[in-house]
């Protein structure tokens, strides 16, 4: 099983720097979502990557920030996230961890078009931020 | 301890085995204490449950049988039956085989079936079960499996199961080759929804039956689960799943990350059990919708494996399950054409009662009392049935010929060379081996009788049949007192 379920202690290994692989947190999910959602870490690199993949045209890049549970599904019929040459832009400052989660606000852009918010659902694989899911900010 | 003690205490552990029988027969209560005001509303299986088919309702792992509280209204509304909530709270976290669990159940349906055969009822019980409750049923149908002396496959008539887990739980398949993409999706699922109260029973539930010990048998290939015989094969079984599918939505796209069965047990594990017996049993995948995984905020709702016995659509299965069951167990009676159709069938018993005053003559049993047939041997291999008139000659009778039967052996097949006919209008026709043995074959089958001795049925070749019932839609003017 390659499927990361963090705990609350991985989160922990988290905010000091971040969670391999190899250190596989336990796979109680009531364990990992007790206590209250709390800011985490999402570095500028991690940012700047997601930004640039989620508004490729090419779906390897794009599939390459989606979360494994999504990424195959997605792409096997890679439909378009955002309209072609719309940019996004994260603000890593509303990350906030959820459970095993990671939530962060951003913006999306389109030419033509209103701005959109939305909020990104993130989960840890390896070093890495990937994307599981998005909805609508009201 | 010397060696008296020790014959007593044996001799004690010996009444004490001995004694725990199965309940008298006017032990028609619930099958344990259940809380107070707990399924009292059920229409339940008392002293006087005559005719009615008793039906248990099975809870399931880590249950008790509240759960059946909001299926009252559906299940026990179906005409025809009584209703027996088996308990097992207790050891409902243990497995099947536990003395306490099959073992009682089966118990307890041979000791109901017995007061049903011996107050004119069908001497048959149907069940139904929910989550493990179906692995219960399955195991107490064979003796092998409780171990103990009641083997009730003989006494079941149909099973309805929701969420049996025949295969397992895809929550507890542990090793890689058999973990699925959508258990990742569901860990995901339920670190979305499992934080406050907003899923807190479900995720409980599902929680328990992944990590606890007591949920151990439930992993697909455990010893446990590879020792469970399948259910007897005269049993038919009505499996009901739930399928949940998960999604996630990347902006403007949405992405199917596929099922999760009820979230505890994959549609194929709960359809596995299925096995259609006699147009009775038969599988039914309920669809339970679309949870998106990051964006619905809440457990769901709708037919996951812990709401299935508060959902309508499985109770509307299993009660039609469970009607179709009475229709097909319940002894027929006689009747009169003012009122309805005229069912011509009853035990031997009751032929040599009634049959002066239907003015059946050439009657002769050569079954025991307390089978429902009456045949007459017309050679010496072929046994039929006569209904003969002594009222003159009624001229323009036409039957509705309805043959209900069972082979000896359980299976649902029409015997070879099956003939009707009537002794002036000869009928006959010749129904092959093979087909649906259960009414449908011949049902509707209209004959005209002009002559005295109104119409016979010859079975070649089928000591095994029975004859349930022979029905007609109108019948002569001699049978006032039988309606």
């Amino acid at each position: 099983m390659k499927f990361v379920i963090a705990t609350a202690a991985c989160l922990i290994v988290l905010s000091l720097g971040g969670c391999t692989s190899e250190a596989r947190p336990a796979t109680s999910p009531t364990a990992s979502v007790s206590g209250t959602p709390s800011v985490a870490v999402l570095s500028p690199a991690g940012t700047d990557l997601l930004e640039q993949a989620l508004t490729s045209s090419e779906p390897d890049q794009v599939r390459a920030v989606l979360a494994e549970q999504v990424a195959d599904s997605w792409y096997t019929n890679p439909g378009e996230l955002l309209p072609a040459g719309s940019t996004l832009e994260i603000d890593p400052s509303t990350a906030t961890a959820r459970g095993v989660f990671l939530d962060v606000y951003a913006t999306s852009r389109t030419s033509g078009q209103a701005e959109q918010r939305w909020i990104l659902t993130l989960v840890r694989e390896g070093q890495d931020w990937k994307l599981l899911g998005t909805r609508a900010a009201s | 301890m010397n060696a008296l003690p020790r014959v007593v205490a044996a001799a004690l552990t010996f009444i004490l085995v001995i004694g725990a029988q199965p309940p008298s027969a006017g032990a028609m209560q619930p099958a344990s204490a259940a809380p107070p005001g707990a399924a009292q509303s059920w229409p339940l299986c008392d002293k006087t449950m005559g005719e009615r088919l008793p039906v248990f309702v099975v809870h399931g792992f880590r249950s008790n049988p509240d759960t059946w509280n909001d299926a009252v209204a559906t299940l026990g509304a179906v005409e025809g039956t009584c209703w027996i909530p088996f308990d097992y709270t207790a050891t409902s976290t243990k497995w099947v085989t536990d003395r306490e669990n099959a073992r009682r159940l089966a118990q307890l349906i041979v000791s109901f079936a017995n007061r049903s055969q011996s107050q004119g009822g069908p001497g048959k019980v149907a069940v139904v079960a929910h989550s493990m409750g179906g692995l219960m049923a399955r195991c107490a149908a064979t003796k092998s499996c409780h171990g103990g002396p009641d083997d009730a496959r003989s006494n079941i008539a149909s099973v309805t199961t929701f969420g049996t887990p025949n295969t397992g739980s895809f929550l507890r398949a542990h090793s890689d080759n058999l973990r699925l993409a959508s258990l990742g999706a569901l860990d995901l699922l339920m670190n979305s929804v499992c934080i406050g109260d907003g899923g807190r029973d479900w995720c409980a539930f599902v929680t328990d039956m992944r990590d606890s010990a007591a949920a151990r048998a439930f992993t697909p290939g455990s010893p446990e689960l590879n020792a469970l015989p399948p259910m007897a094969k005269n049993v038919p079984v009505h499996a009901v799943a739930g399928e949940l599918r998960l999604r996630s939505t990347l902006f403007n796209s949405t992405v199917d990350l596929g099922s999760i069965g009820d979230t505890v047990v994959l549609d194929s594990s709960a359809l596995d059990g299925a096995q259609e017996v006699g147009g009775l049993g038969g599988e039914t995948t309920i669809d339970c919708g679309v949870i998106n995984i990051v964006g619905d905020g809440g457990a769901p709702k709708s037919c996951e494996h812990t709401s299935q016995t508060r959902d309508q659509r499985f109770l509307k299965i299993a009660a039609d399950e469970v009607r179709a069951a009475v229709a097909q167990v319940s002894r027929p009676r006689l009747g009169h054409d003012s009122l309805g159709p005229v069912t011509i069938g009853m035990s031997a018993k009751d032929m040599d009662r009634l049959a002066p005053s239907l003015g059946l003559e050439g009657y002769e049993s050569n079954f025991s009392s307390d089978e429902y047939a009456f045949c007459n041997r017309w050679s010496n291999d072929a046994k039929g049935v006569s209904v003969t008139s002594t009222n003159g000659d009624p001229p323009d009778v036409v039957f509705d010929i309805r043959v209900y039967g069972e082979q000896d052996t359980g299976q649902p097949r029409l015997p070879n060379g099956v003939g009707i006919g009537s002794t002036r209008r000869q009928v006959t026709t010749n129904y092959p081996g093979g087909e649906n043995y259960g009414g449908d074959a011949i049902n509707g089958y209209k004959v005209d009788i002009a002559g005295p001795t109104g119409l016979f049925f010859v079975f070649d070749d089928a000591d095994n049949v029975r004859i349930l019932a022979v029905m007609a839609d109108k019948w002569l003017d001699y049978d006032e007192t039988c309606g």
